[in-house]
């Protein structure tokens, strides 16, 4: 080998290194995603991911549980993002079960925040090294006793339980939060809601003229999950109370155009407010705006 | 020979540098994945969601147009996995009927029941 021939050899050395890597690294053992969290999913699912908590949620009430699965997602502020979502979904006329359910998850959120340090994203240790196992903490804990429960699954046989004595690979749960009572999903049964307070609000920070609803029970206790119902000419919409927690978990609004006229509703019962119309206001500086209107319905 | 030993001594090094890169200067981070990549544990979770919703509706088409979330693969296979995965690792005993009566659902759901398109 000509040794006039300098260093350039070296730095070849390094490329073609490199291009191994390369090779390595993309052809021979390309990524593979496995393992992955719900935190890195795709924004839909995602969505779907929070849809499918607040659905759960509604079914089972445990608002803790849903609390640590949203956790999963390592958002900042769950409610917030619900209730946004919820909105979002609203306007693409998306079934109203699911609007809801978000809407109201958001608001139980809301009125049962935790200190964001009690709650730990750490899944759940399954026992085995390198393979933990995630859940939120469970619900029920079975009586001093042996249970039993045939799956039915091939290869599975019979499950045996003893509770009070878990087993060493057991599943540790992974928020410290002292579990709260069920809080019922859906608004309380009972009177139809009668309205009482109405009247007009100037607000010139608000773009759009608004009817602003609050919904409250006997107790003068915010109610989410509210449906109501607004009409104008030929058309009819609803909303819902506790699409904006950060309001109020009983707070609705809805935008209206003005020089039509507007009457809503509560859907579960209730008088109708009708001639509710955007009414003009004026600044200090003499500028005329539309304003709009405060409606308060409440349990007698 | 001097040469040679320089030369694939560079190549190390280089492969070094793209590890030194790839690892910890500039890692792969994971966004916009997929439900069928995420670790069972969070699998048999999403199960056990649908397996709650299940128990509140029981409408079983529902339940698997839910499961499809989880991406290939029959309802009958997501649950099963679900079920051994849970009762494997000491889920409590409610959760575990809970995917037993959805596993039972969807054992004799076919594929030509009409799902639901919502």
């Amino acid at each position: 080998m000509n040794e006039n021939r300098g260093s350039w050899y070296l730095l070849t050395g390094i490329v073609f290194g490199l291009i191994l890597g390369l090779l390595f690294a993309w052809v021979i053992s390309p990524l593979a995603y496995v393992d992955t969290t719900p935190a890195t999913l795709r924004k839909d699912y995602k969505d779907a991911y929070r849809l499918s908590v607040s659905l759960a949620y509604l079914a089972t009430g445990d608002v803790e549980r849903a609390r640590a699965r949203l956790a999963l997602l390592e958002e900042d502020d769950s409610s917030k993002i619900l209730a946004e979502q919820a909105q979002q979904y609203l306007a693409e006329g998306r079934p109203v079960a699911d609007i809801k359910a978000l809407g109201l998850l958001a608001a139980a959120l809301r009125q049962t925040s935790t200190p964001k340090s009690e709650i730990s994203l750490t899944p759940l240790s399954l026992g085995t090294a390198g393979s933990p196992t995630k859940n939120p903490e469970h619900t029920q804990v079975p009586p001093q006793s042996t249970q039993s429960l045939t799956t039915g699954v091939a290869g599975m046989g019979t499950l045996t339980q003893t509770s009070g004595t878990p087993p060493s690979s057991t599943r540790k749960p992974t928020s410290t939060n002292t579990p709260l009572p069920t809080l019922t999903p859906s608004p309380t049964l009972g009177s139809p809601f009668v309205l009482a307070e109405k009247k007009e609000i100037c607000d010139p920070k608000l773009s759009n003229p608004l009817i602003q609803v609050e919904v409250v029970d006997a107790a003068d206790v915010e109610v989410p999950g509210v449906t109501i119902i607004i009409n104008w000419d030929d058309s009819e919409e609803k909303f819902f109370t506790g699409m904006k927690p950060e309001i109020g978990i009983g707070f609705a609004d809805y935008a209206i155009m003005p020089g039509v006229t507007y009457m809503i509703h509560i859907a579960e019962g209730g008088e109708p407010v009708k001639d509710l119309v955007a009414h003009e206001c004026e600044n200090e500086q003499g500028e005329r705006y539309w304003g709009g209107w405060f409606l308060k319905f409440t349990q007698p | 020979m001097t040469r040679w030993i320089r030369f694939f001594f560079m190549i190390i090094i280089g492969v070094g540098l793209g590890l030194l890169y790839g690892w910890l200067i500039n890692p792969v981070e994971y966004v916009d994945t997929t439900p069928d990549s995420m670790r069972e544990d969070y699998r048999t979770d999403f199960v056990l969601m649908v397996a709650e919703m299940y128990q509140s509706d029981g409408n079983i088409d529902y339940a698997v147009q839910r499961l499809s979330f989880l991406g290939e693969g029959t309802p009958q296979e997501k649950v099963q996995d679900a079920l051994l995965f849970a009762s494997q690792v000491g889920y409590p005993l409610a959760d575990l009927s809970l995917l037993k009566d959805l596993y039972d659902g969807v054992e004799h759901w076919t594929p030509s029941t009409k799902v639901p398109s919502s």
